[in-house]
C-alpha cells in the first residue's frame, strides 16, 4: 500500500498535464479519443495496471499453471509413470461416462435439484434482505442478521444428523407428532420422491441467511436520496421497494444469477453423499458423488477430472449464454 | 460387523504410527529423507507418516521419550487426521512424495496397491527370509499375519497387530430377563425373541416402537458366516466367487427380509448413519446391534442414565451353516518401506518394528510407563489421568505390536472383573469365528476395476431385497447375471489363485 | 438533509401492518435458524457425565466446562489459535487488497486487454484442475508446510472478483469524473473515491474471507504437515473422531469423553469470529454510505 501512495505522489504532477485528457464517460472510455498506439495506451493506463497486475499475475500463476491438471483427463494418469508417462486415452473416459447407464440419472437428478434451488431457493436471500432492510429498530435488525447467518456455520454433518432426528420414521419427530394425530409415520428419509425437496430445504435453511450479506451490501450503496424524493412524492414503502430498491439490486442479483448458472452441475457434493443411502440413490447420484467414488475412493483419478472437465464445460456454456442474454435485455453481465 | 466398513471412505482402522516424534525435530521438512550419521549406535532416524486418532502428541512428552529411548530411535512423524489419511496419502503418493515410512490403515486403498505393482515400496520378503533375525515376529504376531500382507506372494509390509475378535451381536440382556426370555443360541430362537421383544412395550410409554435388529445398512457383517456366505465357494469355472454373490449371501439376504417382513429391523435402517446407530441404541430404542465388543461397557454406562439396570451381552448364534461369528484378520494395516530407503536402513528399520512386537514395547504402547500413565488395581493396569492423554490410539500405533488376543473385548475404563467376564463372554468367537478373506487379503486387479461399477448398485439391491421393493427372484436373477458377467468370473479366477498363494506359503 | 435525518425521519413514522407482518415474518425466520443452536450451545456446556444423546434440552442439565477445558488442554492449542489468527487476519487483508485492485482494472473496459483478462477470470471461474495439480504447485512453488499456503493459493478468486467489479461499476461515474477533474489519477480516483464508497462490499467480503479462514480445514489437511501449524479446525478435527469415519472400532483405548459435547463446543468455537467481529462490521450494511457523496 505504501508503494502505492508514494509512487502516486511521484507521478502527481505529470497527472496534472493528462488530467483532462483523461477524462471518461459512462463506459470508461476516454471522451476525447486519439489515435494512439497499443504502446500509448498501455502507457496512458499504467496506474490501472499497477492495480490490476498483483491479482492477474496471482490468477495465472495459482489458477492457469495448474490447468495442466486438466489433461489428465484425456490420459490414463498412473502416477509412477508421471503425467508424462501415463498414455493419452483421448476421450475414452468421456464416452465411458455418457455410455454409464448411470449418466441419464444422474443428469437428471442434477438439473432437477439445481432446478429447484434456483426457484426454491435463489429469490429467498433477496426477499429476507429486502425484508430486514425495512425495519426500522437499529438493534432489532442486527440481532437479526446475526441469527440468520448461524445455520451456515453447521457441518454438513450436523444438518444431516438433525434432519435424521426430525424426518427418522422410527424416531423422528415430525413422525411422532404425525402419530399422535393418528397419521401414519411418513418415510422421508428412504422414499425416493422427497429427497430432492430435502435437499433444497436444507440448502435454504442453511445458506439463505448468510446469502443476504450481499444483497444487504448492495442495498446500503443505494442514494438515500432516492428514497427521500420518493417519500416526498407520496411513495408507500411498497412502491419504493418496487421502484428504488429492487432496481437499483438489479445488477447484483442479475450477476449472482449468471454466476449461480456457471455452477450449474454444482451440487452439494458432502450434503448429498451424507444424505444418500441405497434405496434412495436413483434420485441422488450426481456428477460430484460419482467423480468422488470412482475418481478418488477407487483410484482412478483421471475418470473424477474428467468428469470435472464436462461439469467445468456445461458452466462455461451456462454462463456465456446467460451473460449474452443479460447484456441482451440492456444489463452488463459479468464482462 | 460389516466386511463393507474395511471399504469405508474414510479411514476406518488406522495403523498405529510409531510414534516418537523427536523435540528435536525441523519443521520444515516436506520431504522424505533424513541425513544419518552412521555411528553405530547412534539413534535409527526416520520419517513415518501415520494417522491420528487425538490431540497431536508431543514430541518430548513421557511416552515418546520412552519409547524413542527403548528403540533407540529418533522419529520424525507426520500426522494425517485418521478422517482424512486416504485422500492426503493418495495426494502424497501420486506426487511422488512419500515418506521413508508409511503406516497405512486400509490395506485395499487402490492407490496403495497401483504403489505396490509399480515398485514404490521394497518387497521385504527377502529380508525378514524365515523370520530367524525378527523373533518377535516369530512369536508374537497374528497366525498368517504375514500372509494377510502379502501380494502376489511378496510380502511388503510389517504388520499392524490387532486382535480378531472384534464384533458382536449384542442384545439386551435386562429386556431378556424381563420377560423370561433365555439368551437365543441359534437363528431362529434370536428371531423368536426380538419377536417378543419388540411386540412388548419395555420402555413403558405406551407404544411398540421398539426396534429389534438396529443397523446402517443391511448387517451383513458377523451373520454372514452363519450362511456360509464366508466360506471358500467355488464355481463352475473353479473360480472363487466373492462374498456378496455367493449362494450362502443370498440365502442371508432372504433372511433379513423375512425379519423386516416382521418389522423386528428399523424400518429406515439404509438411512441410518453410524453415530446415529450408537445414539439409538445407547439411548434404549433397540434391543441389538452389532458392533465392537469393548464397547459394551462404556454404552451400559450411558444406558444406565436412561434406563437403569440396562446390560449387554454378546450372541453366539447358530445358522444353517455355522455360528454367525466373523473375525478379523488380526492384521489392520501394515508399515511400508518406500523404494527410496537404502537396503542397510531398511534392514534397521524392520530391526525396529521387529522390537516393536516385543511384549516390552507391546506393552509399552498399551498401558504407558508405571506409576506416570497406569497405576496397578488389582492386578489389572488402569490408566491415570496422564495415560489416558498420552497412551491411547494413536500412540498405539508406535509399533507391529504383538497380537493381542483380547485387544478389542477388554474395555480400557471397565474393572478387571468385568473384563474378565467378558472374555468368558465371547472367549468361543476366537475358535469358532470366520475370517472374510474378501476383506483385505485376496486380490485381484480385475476386481478393482470392474467391482467399483457394481457396488453402489449391489448395495442398492440387496437393500430393495430387504426392505421388500423387490422380489427375491428379482434379487437372485440380478446376482445370477453379474455371476455371469464374464469380467467378474475373470476376477474369481483371479480371486482363485490368489487364494492359492495364500494358502501355499 | 443528512444521513442521521433520515433514519430519525422513519422513525417518526407509526408501525404500519405491513411491519407488523414484516416483524413477525423476520421472528420466525430467525427462530428456524437459531433453535438448533440452542441445542449445540446447551450441549456444549453440559457435563459429560450427565449427557444422554438426543436428548433436547434448553439449557444443560448440568453445566460444565469439560467440553471446552479438553479442546483448550491439547498441546497445540495455543499454537493453532496463533496459525488460525495469523492467516485469518494477514490472509483477510491480502485478499481484499487483491481482490478489489484487480476488480477496479476490469472494471474498466478501456483499460487495453480488458477483453483478454475477463475471459481468463471467467474461465478460472468454471475450470479448475483438481486437488493434485495444485497441490504439486504449492510444493513446486515450496509453500509445503508453510502456513503461507493457505494464503496465497487463495488470494483472490473469479468469483469474488466478478461481485466486486459489480458491485463497482453500480459506484456513478460521475463522480470519479469529478476526482479526475481534481487531478487523480486512477490510482488516486481509487483510493479517494472508490474505497471509500465501496465500505458495504469491503465489509461483506472482509466477513466471507475472514470465516474462510477461520474454518479451513481441507487446505491446511493436505499442506501442512507440522502439526504445531495446524489451524484450529484441523486440530479440533483430529480429536474428534468425526462421523462416518470411525469403521470398526478405531481400536484400543478411545476418548473416554463423549464425543457429542465436544463436537458442539467446537461448532460454538467455530462460530465466535463472527459474533464477536461482526457488531463492528455492521454498520457499514447500513444506508447513508452514499450521503454527500455527490455533493463533497
Amino acid at each position: 500500500m505504501l508503494i502505492y501512495v508514494l509512487a502516486y505522489k511521484l507521478f502527481r504532477k505529470e497527472v496534472f498535464k493528462i488530467a483532462e485528457l483523461n477524462q471518461i464517460n459512462r463506459q470508461g472510455e476516454p471522451m476525447i479519443k486519439k489515435k494512439s498506439s497499443l504502446n500509448s495506451r498501455i502507457y496512458q493506463y499504467r496506474y490501472l495496471y499497477l492495480l490490476t497486475i498483483p491479482g492477474l499475475i496471482y490468477i495465472l500463476i495459482f489458477k492457469f499453471v495448474p490447468m495442466w491438471g486438466l489433461l489428465l483427463a484425456f490420459k490414463e494418469y498412473n502416477f509412477y509413470t508421471g503425467i508424462l508417462g501415463s498414455k493419452w486415452v483421448g476421450l475414452k473416459h468421456f464416452t465411458d461416462l455418457f455410455a454409464d447407464p448411470f449418466f441419464l440419472i444422474m443428469l437428471r437428478n442434477t438439473i432437477v435439484i439445481n432446478m429447484l434451488s434456483l426457484i426454491l431457493f435463489f429469490p429467498l436471500p433477496i426477499i429476507i434482505s429486502l425484508m430486514l432492510n425495512e425495519v426500522r429498530r437499529a438493534p432489532f435488525k442486527r440481532i437479526m442478521q446475526s441469527i440468520i447467518y448461524l445455520p451456515h456455520f453447521l457441518s454438513w454433518v450436523v444438518i444431516v444428523s438433525l434432519t435424521f432426528f426430525m424426518l427418522s420414521s422410527n424416531v423422528g419427530l415430525v413422525n411422532k407428532l404425525l402419530v399422535t394425530m393418528n397419521f401414519q409415520p411418513v418415510s422421508f428419509l428412504t422414499e425416493k420422491k422427497f429427497f430432492w425437496l430435502l435437499i433444497v430445504f436444507q440448502n435454504i435453511w442453511k445458506e439463505t441467511g448468510w446469502g443476504t450479506i450481499l444483497f444487504l451490501a448492495a442495498i446500503a450503496g443505494i442514494d438515500v436520496q432516492l428514497y427521500e424524493a420518493a417519500v416526498m412524492d407520496g411513495a408507500s414503502r411498497m412502491k419504493q421497494i418496487w421502484h428504488i430498491t429492487l432496481p437499483s439490486i438489479r445488477p447484483t442479483i442479475v450477476i449472482l444469477l449468471i454466476l449461480r448458472l456457471g455452477a450449474i452441475f454444482d451440487v452439494g457434493f458432502e450434503q448429498v453423499l451424507l444424505m444418500a443411502n441405497p434405496l434412495v440413490r436413483d434420485v441422488a447420484e450426481v456428477f460430484d458423488t460419482y467423480a468422488f467414488t470412482q475418481g478418488i475412493q477407487n483410484g482412478q483419478m483421471s475418470l473424477g477430472i474428467a468428469v470435472g472437465f464436462f461439469k467445468s464445460l456445461v458452466g462455461l456454456t451456462f454462463v456465456l449464454s446467460a451473460n449474452y442474454l443479460a447484456k441482451k435485455i440492456g444489463d452488463e453481465g459479468i464482462y | 460387523m460389516n466386511s463393507k466398513w474395511v471399504k469405508n471412505f474414510s479411514i476406518s482402522m488406522s495403523v498405529f504410527m510409531l510414534t516418537g516424534m523427536l523435540s528435536g525435530c525441523n519443521s520444515s521438512k516436506s520431504v522424505s529423507g533424513t541425513n544419518e550419521k552412521d555411528k553405530s549406535n547412534a539413534p535409527l532416524e526416520f520419517k513415518m507418516v501415520a494417522a491420528l486418532y487425538s490431540d497431536p502428541p508431543s514430541l518430548s512428552d513421557p511416552f515418546w521419550t520412552e519409547w524413542q529411548k527403548k528403540t533407540n530411535t529418533k522419529l520424525d512423524m507426520e500426522w494425517i487426521p485418521s478422517a482424512d489419511f486416504q485422500t492426503k496419502y493418495s495426494l502424497m503418493l501420486n506426487s511422488g512424495n512419500i515418506p521413508e515410512v508409511s503406516a497405512v490403515p486400509d490395506l485395499r486403498s487402490p492407490t496403495l496397491i497401483t504403489g505396490i505393482q509399480n515398485g514404490a515400496f521394497w518387497d521385504i520378503t527377502g529380508f525378514l527370509g524365515d523370520l530367524s533375525e525378527y523373533p518377535n515376529f516369530k512369536k508374537n504376531l497374528a497366525p498368517d499375519a504375514f500372509k494377510y500382507l502379502s501380494l502376489d506372494k511378496k510380502i511388503y509390509a510389517v504388520p499392524r497387530s490387532r486382535s480378531r475378535m472384534d464384533g458382536g451381536i449384542k442384545i439386551r440382556q435386562d429386556w431378556l430377563d424381563k420377560l423370561n426370555i433365555p439368551a437365543p443360541k441359534t437363528l431362529d430362537e434370536y428371531e423368536a425373541a426380538l419377536k417378543k421383544i419388540v411386540s412388548s412395550d419395555l420402555d413403558g410409554n405406551g407404544k411398540k416402537d421398539t426396534i429389534g435388529l438396529l443397523s446402517s445398512s443391511v448387517p451383513t457383517g458377523m451373520f454372514d458366516a452363519a450362511f456360509g456366505a464366508l466360506d471358500p465357494y467355488n464355481n463352475a469355472e473353479g473360480g472363487l466367487v466373492e462374498t456378496r454373490l455367493t449362494p450362502g449371501y443370498t440365502d442371508m439376504i432372504e433372511w433379513f427380509r423375512k425379519l423386516y417382513s416382521e418389522g423386528l429391523m428399523a424400518k429406515e435402517f439404509a438411512s441410518i448413519k453410524d453415530t446415529q446407530a450408537i445414539e439409538l441404541f445407547t439411548t434404549g430404542t433397540a434391543a441389538s446391534y452389532t458392533r465392537s465388543i469393548w464397547w459394551d461397557y462404556e454404552w451400559e454406562k450411558t444406558l444406565n442414565k436412561t434406563q437403569p439396570g440396562a446390560k449387554l451381552v454378546n450372541l453366539t448364534l447358530q445358522g444353517p451353516k455355522g455360528p454367525a461369528v466373523e473375525l478379523n484378520t488380526g492384521v489392520a494395516g501394515g508399515y511400508y518401506i518406500s523404494k527410496k530407503v537404502p537396503e542397510e536402513k531398511v534392514k534397521k528399520i524392520l530391526k525396529y518394528f521387529d522390537q516393536t512386537a516385543s511384549t516390552e514395547l507391546n506393552d509399552l504402547g498399551y498401558y504407558g510407563i508405571k506409576d506416570v500413565h497406569y497405576k496397578e488395581v488389582d492386578g489389572a493396569k488402569i490408566l491415570t489421568a496422564q495415560g489416558i492423554k498420552e497412551v491411547n490410539v494413536t500412540s498405539k500405533g508406535a509399533g507391529v505390536l504383538a497380537y493381542s488376543k483380547w485387544g478389542k473385548v477388554w474395555s480400557a475404563s471397565a474393572p478387571k472383573a468385568y473384563n474378565d467376564a467378558k472374555e468368558k463372554e465371547v472367549g468361543i468367537y476366537d475358535e469358532v469365528g470366520k475370517i472374510n478373506l474378501f476383506n483385505n487379503t485376496l486380490i485381484s486387479t480385475t476386481w478393482g476395476q470392474t467391482w467399483p461399477k457394481f457396488d453402489d448398485e449391489f448395495t442398492a439391491m440387496q437393500t430393495k431385497a430387504v426392505v421388500g421393493q423387490i422380489s427375491m427372484a428379482e434379487f437372485k436373477t440380478y446376482v445370477k447375471k453379474l455371476n455371469d458377467n464374464p469380467d467378474l468370473q475373470k476376477a474369481f479366477k483371479e480371486f482363485a489363485q490368489s487364494y492359492k498363494d495364500f494358502l501355499s506359503k | 438533509m443528512k444521513g442521521g435525518d433520515l433514519l430519525s425521519f422513519y422513525k417518526a413514522r407509526h408501525l404500519t401492518i405491513g411491519d407488523y407482518i414484516n416483524y413477525t415474518l423476520l421472528i420466525i425466520v430467525s427462530l428456524i435458524c437459531i433453535f438448533p443452536f440452542i441445542y449445540v450451545f446447551s450441549m456444549s456446556f453440559t457435563a459429560p457425565e450427565v449427557y444422554v444423546p438426543l436428548k433436547f434440552s434448553l439449557l444443560p442439565a448440568k453445566w460444565s466446562l469439560e467440553s471446552y477445558k479438553f479442546i483448550l488442554s491439547s498441546n497445540s492449542f495455543i499454537n493453532s489459535l496463533n496459525s488460525t489468527l495469523f492467516i485469518t487476519v494477514v490472509g483477510t487483508c491480502l485478499n481484499l487488497v487483491f481482490t478489489f485492485t484487480a476488480a477496479y482494472g476490469l472494471s474498466k473496459k478501456a483499460m487495453p486487454g480488458h477483453s483478454l483478462f475477463m475471459k481468463a477470470v471467467v474461465f478460472t471461474l468454471v475450470f479448475n484442475a483438481g486437488i493434485l495439480p495444485a497441490y504439486i504447485l504449492v510444493k513446486n512453488v515450496g509453500l509445503l508446510n508453510s502456513l503461507w499456503s493457505l494464503i496465497i493459493p487463495g488470494l483472490t478468486n473469479a468469483w469474488s472478483l466478478i461481485v466486486v467489479k459489480s458491485f463497482m461499476e453500480s459506484i456513478p461515474p460521475e463522480l470519479e469524473e469529478s476526482a479526475r477533474i481534481d487531478g487523480c489519477n486512477e490510482i488516486g480516483v481509487f483510493f479517494r473515491i472508490i474505497i471509500p464508497l465501496s465500505k458495504a462490499s469491503l465489509a461483506a467480503f472482509a466477513l466471507f474471507f475472514a470465516v474462510g479462514h477461520w474454518n479451513t480445514y481441507f487446505n491446511a489437511m493436505i499442506y501442512l504437515t507440522d502439526t504445531k501449524k495446524w489451524t484450529l479446525q484441523v486440530l479440533i478435527k483430529s480429536m474428534i473422531i468425526d462421523s462416518g469415519s470411525v469403521g470398526f472400532g478405531g481400536g484400543g483405548d478411545e476418548t473416554i469423553l463423549p464425543q457429542e459435547t465436544i463436537k458442539m463446543a467446537a461448532i460454538i468455537l467455530s462460530i465466535l469470529p463472527i459474533l464477536v467481529v461482526y457488531p463492528f462490521v455492521q454498520k457499514y450494511f447500513a444506508q447513508g454510505v452514499m450521503i454527500g457523496a455527490i455533493k463533497g
